[in-house]
């Protein structure tokens, strides 16, 4: 089971995000679950998640410091037994760690379980929050796989090139996508994501 | 009381005041846990006040091997931590599927705007006027009249049937930094530090002012029992905040508040989650042997023994995702070297923050077996 957590603060953009890949993914004939924790941050509504045809499960985990770890894995033995998806995207809380998720996972009982995790970082908001939030975003931003730029729509010029610039040097192993996460997924971030590369 | 109750309290006592104990207390901490385990639905332990009293009670007697537990369960849990935590909660059973965790609301709810209205009419008048804004005034109400005509019952139910309860003074006093983000969202109060520091930090002054205030009211603790009081540092933790603002908006609040407690012969619990091991070194800034640092499995329990160790006891720490996911060797591996790392000085065990509402049954019985060997061999 292919497993791609999206790491961001709170109203990053991970939501949007994690509906594009859906998509992306379900266009390219894959079965596709979300698991969400919806109520922890102002969110997607579920039943819009299932209505366009996504297997959606949430995650609710008391405070917002439980950032849902013991959760996770049950919910994905559970899809596993069950649904069996292609692809499960996790939005976990936006103060979640992917090292922390990987570490959680190590216990899950689920077949060819194969996590990778994605930055979402918000390109107006990123130069204000890692002055505020810097332990956390360093995190999620060390530990990525991948990093996305998002609204980058709405956001002015130096603000994303300084975005890009704080995922350049927080996470060196990636070069960042920087989308409008409104828009479907452009060819290279699909192929990043779903495609067949090394990474995965 | 009886000796076994009398027991008990005196090891409690004598492991908080960092003295070498003849073995290991073991503490319960598992609100979510407790339902499940005995065969009911969290719906029930949110809804039905005396249920959620009783159960705990259960789950602590049908575990067995159980000195105290941190908190006496009982009440509706929802309102009081909206009350509390000033955000809303949703609640299974009502908001939410029977048997899932309730959840706080991370959504703003007190806007800029408010911080003036803190400014000018104080804290206590500003949140007598925000509550409607979180919880249902009614439940909140009838839940405090419950707990007020049965909170002498309940403390007699856990001395009667022998535990300790940690956490069993009345007051909870909430640091600034938590009330504010609670009510603003993080998303929000992070912003405010940034934007309007000077602001955050007139409208924390005020409401220290209350916080100090009640302290100051409160009648010296004179026992029976440990007179914990929950203090609680997350949103504020190291792990998210970088230095300055840690330094500046978190750290000396706590510190004024706990040194007050004490002062007054309070058990400061320090329900720090999240990740402290940046900080760890300014446990030794609280008065020594006094207080009891209560993290949730994120902080590294080596770190803290080498740099805090000494200063004051811990209740803790097996994480919760090794409870839920973990094997039962696993668990056992981690008990073993938990007990090993503290010996029998400064510890007192338990799950981590509190034990998941998915911990499996094997896990748990096994951590507290590994104690048992532990304590026997010692003996």
């Amino acid at each position: 089971m292919r497993v791609l957590v999206l790491a961001g603060f709170l109203g990053s953009g991970k939501t949007t995000v994690a509906l594009q890949i859906a998509r992306a993914a379900q266009a390219a004939g894959q079965r596709v679950a979300l698991i969400v924790n919806e109520r922890g941050e102002a969110g997607v509504d579920n039943q819009l998640v299932a209505r366009l045809g996504f297997d959606v499960r949430e995650l609710l985990g008391g405070c917002i410091c439980c950032s849902l770890v013991a959760e996770l894995a049950p919910a994905l033995e559970a899809l596993a037994a069950t649904t069996r998806p292609d692809l499960v995207i996790v939005e976990p809380s936006g103060i979640a760690e992917p090292a922390q998720i990987r570490a959680a996972l190590r216990f899950a009982r689920v077949p060819g379980l194969d996590m990778r995790s994605v930055s979402v970082v918000d390109a107006q908001r990123i130069g204000e929050l890692m002055e505020v939030v810097t332990p956390l975003l360093t995190k999620q931003m060390a530990h990525a796989d991948l990093a996305v730029v998002c609204k980058a729509d709405i956001a002015s010029t130096p603000q994303t090139e300084a975005a890009c610039r704080i995922v350049g040097e927080h996470a060196p192993q990636t070069d960042p996508y920087v989308i409008d996460a409104r828009e479907p997924l452009d060819g290279a971030l699909r192929m990043a994501l779903l495609g067949r590369c090394t990474r995965w | 009381m009886s000796a076994q109750y009398a027991e008990r309290l005196d090891l409690i006592r004598r492991t908080i005041a960092m003295e070498t104990v003849e073995r290991v207390p073991s503490i319960f901490m598992g609100t979510a846990f407790a339902p499940r385990y005995m065969g009911g639905t969290i719906a029930r332990f949110c809804n039905d006040m005396e249920y959620a009293f009783q159960v705990q009670l259960d789950a602590m007697d049908r575990l067995g091997y159980i000195d105290g537990a941190n908190i006496a369960s009982g009440g509706r849990i929802g309102p009081i931590l909206s009350a509390l935590w000033l955000s809303r909660v949703a609640v299974p059973g009502i908001e939410l599927p029977e048997d899932t965790l309730w959840q706080v609301m991370e959504a703003e709810v007190m806007t800029q705007a408010d911080y003036d209205v803190v400014l000018e009419k104080g804290w206590k008048a500003f949140v007598h006027d925000y509550l409607p804004r979180v919880v249902d005034l009614g439940l909140l109400g009838e839940t405090f009249a419950w707990m007020g005509q049965n909170g002498a019952r309940i403390q007699r139910s856990y001395v009667e049937r022998g535990y300790v309860v940690i956490t069993d003074a009345k007051m909870a006093p909430t640091p600034p930094f938590e009330a504010l983000c609670g009510a603003r969202s993080m998303q929000k109060f992070f912003l405010d530090l940034l934007r309007i520091p000077k602001k955050v930090e007139a409208v924390m002054e005020v409401i220290m002012k209350d916080v100090m205030a009640d302290i100051e009211a409160l009648p010296p603790w004179k026992g029976p029992g440990i007179g914990g009081t929950w203090v609680g540092g997350w949103r504020g933790a190291p792990g998210l905040l970088a230095p300055r603002h840690f330094d500046r908006f978190v750290w000396p609040y706590i510190v004024e508040m706990v040194c007050a407690l004490v002062a007054k012969g309070y058990t400061p619990v320090l329900h720090f989650d999240q990740d402290w091991n940046r900080e760890l070194g300014r446990l030794n800034e609280l008065p020594p042997a006094r207080c009891i640092f209560n993290p949730d499995g994120m902080t590294s329990m080596k770190t803290f023994r080498e740099v805090a160790g000494d200063s004051m006891a811990m209740l803790g720490d097996v994480p919760s995702v090794l409870l839920s996911t973990g094997t039962p060797e696993a668990v056992a591996d981690y008990t073993r070297n938990l007990l090993a790392l503290f010996g029998n000085r400064g510890l007192l065990f338990a799950g981590g923050c509190d034990m998941p509402i998915n911990a499996r049954v094997e896990n748990v019985e096994r951590m507290l077996q590994v104690l048992r060997e532990h304590n026997e061999r010692r003996h």
